[in-house]
């Protein structure tokens, strides 16, 4: 008998959120305590240093500039590679667990698959929150050292990117519930982030060549990439994120719920899957 | 074949007359529409061969169309299809039907005569268009007036030939007796051109002309896309005087004005700017281009903001004002170059090279606003901007950050694993 399915009988449909509380308190402790989460912050304040060095340093040389809130694009950065890198996280301590054998034995105690899943998601949701929190303190902190100004933008943007960061962690838990192996769902995760990156850096691209004038031969391209670029971006979390920024940029806040409600569905639905998936066809390795 | 005989035959080969010819392009008969249509600041002649099935207009704007019987070609060296109206140029005529989304015809219009006149009457690009009653009488009174003037200059000729008669009077008498020969007539008006004016709301409409007859002209259905702003915002031309010749533009209210600590006076000239999808607005300059995406989004610089004055706000309160002046900029000499802007004065320099808001760096001040203000002390929305002066550079603190994260980490991790031995040494002491 499938071990997941063997406690659920009897059992009420609503999560035991003592055991969900459990999963996730020893998740996120395992995550503080990596260094990886840390290096990943690192990341994206050296970015952003590049960005602001790179901006002052265009003050200086032309005495004045016009710039869009300084402090959105590495937000935005920060906010993709940090989402990413939970979200990977995420899939492979699913399929580590897996693979060692560690869901069966916690399955055939109390523990059931959305209890297992859910705490994982919510550990992972509360490390990249406060991943983004850090990164935002530090942020305010730049802002006072460089003079740039700091947008109360930011603040949507961000919450906009804790509800793209849940979409991208459940869909991340759900490709480790299709696959049985560490390799599997890292080639999973990565085919899939590698091939909505390319095709969304194929239709820039194009869209600059074609813009310069000198291949127009290259339209038709550039219109079928668009087209199925257009396609990717209801399936990448991601590009939630980026075309949600641009609607709080223009003010246009039932744009920016509407892209939070989508996330949120997006995450919910992945994690519904994933629990289906789990249960269908267990957790033995 | 020797060597010989083949060179022989490449050479009379290229010189044959076959090999000269130009390729000329194949001309056809074809059903087109021309549009006059207005971009927000003047009127652009487009053209629709059936090839170019969309014709782009601005929502709620009135343009012209134009069916007509001419030779269309494809121009391979623009890559586009071109109308040679000098072989054919027929009128067609009829009614123009307007279809919405379902097919049902929301408009039916008829052909009118139109102008495009500008306010004096020079063509220039404030031109506007006048339709029907108002474009008939418009151009009567133009010629009434033309038809004057030639009168009253053949009067005077008259008049100065029986004074100049017999030698009696020289030129110069004559012409303090009669006055000055009327000034020459420079207004020029174009006759009347027939068309259909149309103006529609935003959306996707689908057009066609129907004949006299009732019947859909061929080749004459077209698809309208009437577009509208996606924003409208006051857009600012900044204008540093150090470089004036490049300036930044600041489209939004959210664009920060960042100057350095060495920043110098700034020039401003605020605009109405509007914001367009990027392959929209293209179609209506141009409906063939390509080069052009519609994932992309353009601020369009409009009409400048007259009537309006700056106001300096800084901690709260109005600390300067700036008003709209013209300016001369004269390059400095010496191999530093560089500019230095200077209020214009007809004494001195014989022309405007600059007219805006000079807006001085204010010392010890930042960050402070600026707000466009009308004469009626109302604030113009979208027309505020913050200005900041940004630091030096990135100061060493600044990199202090990195190393935060990296040793939190570090610390939490040699802690786990201190505690990961001791436990392992704890089991291992007990036996387990």
């Amino acid at each position: 008998m499938k071990a997941s399915m063997r406690y659920v009988r009897g059992r009420p449909p609503v999560p035991d959120w003592h055991i969900v509380r459990l999963i996730n308190m020893q998740a996120l402790r395992g995550l503080i305590r990596s260094p990886s989460i840390y290096i990943t912050l690192t990341l994206g304040l050296v970015g952003t240093l590049i960005a602001l060095r790179n901006s002052l340093s265009i003050v200086n040389s032309n005495f004045l500039t016009v710039l869009f809130e300084p402090f959105i694009a590495p937000l935005l950065g920060m906010a993709l590679l940090g989402s990413l890198f939970i979200a990977l996280v995420a899939s492979l301590s699913v399929a580590h667990e897996r693979e060692l054998g560690l869901l069966e034995t916690l399955f055939y105690g109390p523990v059931r698959a959305r209890e297992y899943l859910l705490g994982k998601h919510l550990a992972h949701l509360t490390a990249y929150v406060g991943m983004l929190a850090a990164f935002l303190m530090a942020c305010l902190l730049l802002s006072w050292l460089t003079h740039f100004a700091l947008s109360p933008l930011l603040l949507p943007i961000g919450g906009l990117a804790v509800a793209d960061t849940f979409a991208l962690i459940g869909l991340g838990i759900l490709m480790a519930t299709l696959t049985r192996t560490i390799r599997g769902t890292l080639f999973l995760f990565l085919s899939f982030v590698l091939g909505v990156l390319g095709i969304h850096a194929a239709q820039v691209i194009l869209t600059g060549i074609v813009s310069s004038q000198s291949f127009t031969s290259l339209a038709v391209l550039r219109d079928t990439i668009t087209a199925l670029d257009r396609v990717v971006n209801w399936l990448s979390p991601a590009a939630y994120l980026l075309q949600g920024t641009d609607a709080a940029v223009r003010g246009s806040w039932w744009e920016v719920g509407w892209y939070v409600v989508a996330a949120l569905f997006y995450g919910s639905s992945c994690q519904v899957l994933a629990v289906l998936r789990l249960q269908h066809t267990g957790v033995l390795r | 074949m020797t060597r010989r005989t083949l060179v022989l035959w490449i050479a009379l080969l290229a010189l044959s007359p076959h090999a000269a010819q130009a390729d000329a392009p194949a001309k056809h008969r074809e059903f087109v529409w021309g549009a006059t249509a207005f971009t927000g600041q003047d009127y652009n002649g487009v053209f629709s061969p059936v090839e170019v099935p969309t014709i782009y207009l601005l929502a709620g704007q009135t343009h012209m169309l134009t069916p007509r019987q001419t030779l269309v070609y494809y121009w391979p060296i623009d890559r586009e299809y071109k109308p040679d109206w000098a072989s054919l140029n027929e009128e067609v005529g009829g009614t123009v039907e307007i279809l919405d989304h379902y097919e049902r015809i929301i408009q039916r219009i008829t052909r009118q005569p139109y102008i495009i006149q500008s306010p004096d009457m020079q063509p220039d690009p404030a031109a506007r268009l006048l339709v029907g009653d108002a474009a008939t009488s418009l151009y009567q009174a133009y010629v009434a007036e033309r038809e004057a003037y030639f009168k009253q200059v053949a009067a005077y000729d008259s008049q100065l030939q029986q004074a100049l008669q017999g030698g009696k009077a020289t030129q110069a008498d004559a012409t303090a007796k009669l006055g000055q020969r009327p000034p020459a007539f420079t207004k020029y008006l174009a006759a009347p051109n027939q068309g259909f004016a149309l103006k529609l709301a935003p959306g996707v409409y689908g057009m066609r002309l129907r004949d006299g007859a009732g019947q859909i002209v061929r080749d004459s259905q077209r698809t309208l896309i009437s577009i509208a702003p996606r924003r409208t915002s006051i857009s600012y031309a900044v204008i540093p005087e150090s470089k004036w010749t490049v300036p930044e533009a600041s489209d939004e209210a959210s664009q920060v004005i960042y100057y350095s600590a060495h920043g110098a006076t700034l020039y401003l000239d605020p605009a109405i700017s509007q914001e367009y999808n990027q392959r929209d607005y293209a179609g209506l300059q141009h409906p063939q281009d390509t080069t052009t995406s519609a994932s992309r989004w353009m601020w369009v610089r409009g009409p400048r903001v007259d009537a309006v004055h700056i106001e300096i706000w800084a901690h709260g309160q109005r600390v300067g004002q700036a008003e709209r002046r013209a300016y001369s900029v004269t390059q400095l000499p010496g191999a530093a170059l560089g500019y230095k802007v200077v209020p214009y004065d007809m004494a001195v320099s014989p022309q405007v090279d600059l007219e805006a808001f000079e807006v001085p760096a204010l010392a010890g001040v930042s960050p402070y606003t600026l707000r466009l203000v009308r004469a009626d002390g109302t604030v113009v929305p979208g027309g505020e901007r913050t200005l900041v002066r940004a630091g030096d550079g990135v100061p060493a603190q600044a990199y202090g950050l990195l190393v935060l994260p990296l040793m939190v980490g570090l610390t939490l991790h040699i802690r786990r694993r201190r505690v990961r031995r001791r436990s392992l040494a704890e089991l291992a002491a007990a036996g387990i």
